[in-house]
């Protein structure tokens, strides 16, 4: 292996992988034990007792930002990734409007999709859609200035269908409600006024 | 004439590289426009051509991360079929692609790396430029790497076999070439020997970013996030001169401004000889001026990368 190869491989671990998660003593980090995207990188190395949830977080918004900057050149518009064990939900949108921007949205309260699937052996389970009703569902949980940013080049009929509320308030210590499952998909927040 | 255009890595960046093109006097429609088209492949394709219409008649796709070179047989295949559903509704004059690789091993690379050019790479990059070829029905145009390791002294021989064997282009990034050069492996001058002779085309088409030395200050890097420095101005120009440079697209992904927008172009536009400076450059030579960075293995330095001076960056 090049020079350059180890130092590249080894700043991917570092800031893809987040090898330095597992502490100073874990020693050198495994190999993954599969092939994989490159947003699912967060995820494929095995974290000691399976991660705590702030890990888990961090290791969601990093999968997200290397989703968003598409680095698989994946097709679809919105990305959603929910903790089972911490009840949360994040929410990634790709800019869909001329001068608008791309949207991250988490962690939220949980929302659980038809059709997730696991990344790895983490309680972590995401999808992938282009679905109208999940992005308006997205958008609507988004807090206001953000999603005015993300819809900035939208034209002012497009923008009135999409009704923007009020955010609920971050916080990853909240209790995890229980898991909801629908046809569909819930938000773990009560419906807008 | 040579066509200048900025890229338009994604939607968002609309209003910023439209105000930097209109300030540099020229606004929609433009000669043409090239669209990063990893960031616009989730948009439906005809929303995409109505979208691009009003900006140019002449679009071009450029795709970074098609990794087609390590992508799976099936992944190829939904990779490509998506692409030709968008090459059949925009109708691109050109879409280009990279030669590297992203992944050592099992890990999953955040930089692109040089290929290797060997005989076992030159059969399946020849395979799969030929079907991505067959997909989107026109001539794939693959972009020139900034070595910096030994093999980059191959890449345009691999280059030429690959376009002999399978009919397709290339699409020249300057600023890479200095990059290869600054870093002792390959002369710009040796590109300039192949694309006047045995790899000339009708048209060149042409790409131009910035290139950083990295941190530890003994590389350099394509990061297109900062100013055009002098010595890739200088390369433009012989270019230009040695070359029939249809387009030149400038890239820039990083600290994007207006005035940096503009800055670059008006750069571009003196070493192309499409324009005068009204200002002092953003860039001057240090006075203690220290040689570009030695390479101990350097197998190709020229005389030029030797006496490079280091840049000193100012404001303007």
């Amino acid at each position: 292996m090049s020079t350059l190869s180890r130092e590249v491989r080894e700043r991917s671990l570092r800031e893809w992988y987040l090898a330095d998660d597992r502490g100073p003593d874990a020693g050198p980090p495994p190999r993954p034990s599969r092939p994989h995207l490159a947003w699912h990188s967060p995820f494929a190395l095995p974290l000691p007792g399976a991660g705590s949830v702030a890990q888990r977080a961090r290791r969601i918004r990093k999968a997200g930002d290397i989703w968003l900057r598409n680095h698989d050149l994946r097709f679809s518009g919105q990305l959603w990734l929910w903790d089972e064990g911490a009840g949360t939900t994040w929410a990634f949108r790709r800019c869909r409007e001329p001068g608008g921007q791309h949207l991250r949205l988490g962690p939220l309260p949980l929302v659980v999709l038809e059709r997730g699937r696991r990344l790895f052996d983490h309680p972590v389970f995401y999808r992938e859609t282009d679905d109208p009703e999940l992005e308006a569902l997205l958008l609507s949980l988004a807090p206001p200035r953000e999603a005015r940013a993300a819809l900035a080049g939208r034209r002012r009929h497009h923008r009135a269908s999409v009704r923007v509320t009020s955010r609920v308030p971050e916080t990853e210590a909240a209790p995890a409600p229980a898991p909801r499952r629908g046809p569909r998909a819930r938000s773990g927040r009560p419906p807008p006024g | 004439m040579t066509a200048v255009c900025v890229s338009l890595n994604n939607l968002g960046d609309l209003p910023l590289v439209l105000a930097a093109l209109e300030r540099r006097g020229a606004g929609a429609p433009l000669p043409f426009v090239e669209i990063l088209w990893d960031n616009f492949c989730h948009l439906d394709p005809a929303w995409l051509r109505d979208f691009l219409a009003p900006l140019s008649a002449e679009v071009s796709f450029h795709v970074m991360m098609s990794k087609f070179l390590e992508r799976t047989g099936d992944e190829l295949q939904t990779f490509l079929r998506h692409l030709a559903s968008h090459v059949r509704v925009v109708k691109p004059a050109r879409v280009s692609d990279h030669l590297a690789r992203f992944r050592v091993g099992r890990i999953n690379t955040s930089l692109p790396l040089e290929m290797r050019y060997d005989r076992g790479e030159a059969s399946r990059a020849a395979e799969r430029v030929a079907r991505y070829q067959d997909w989107i029905g026109q001539e794939l145009l693959l972009e020139n790497y900034a070595s910096t390791e030994p093999q980059g002294e191959r890449q345009i021989e691999f280059v030429d076999r690959l376009r002999r064997r399978t009919g397709c282009g290339l699409l020249f990034d300057v600023s890479s070439a200095v990059v290869a050069e600054r870093s002792g492996i390959l002369p710009l001058a040796a590109w300039l020997d192949y694309l006047a002779g045995a790899g000339a085309a009708p048209a060149l088409h042409g790409h131009v970013g910035g290139y950083r030395l990295s941190r530890s200050g003994d590389r350099y890097h394509g990061t297109h996030d900062s100013p055009i420095t002098p010595a890739t101005a200088a390369a433009l120009g012989r270019v230009a001169k040695a070359t029939r440079l249809a387009t030149l697209c400038y890239e820039r992904d990083e600290s994007k401004s207006v005035p940096a927008l503009v800055g670059d172009l008006e750069i571009i536009d003196v070493a192309i000889g499409l324009g005068r400076a009204t200002r002092p450059a953003p860039w001057r030579i240090a006075a203690a001026a220290a040689p570009a960075r030695p390479r101990a293995t350097a197998t190709a330095t020229t005389t030029a990368a030797r006496l490079s001076p280091r840049l000193s960056l100012v404001q303007p």
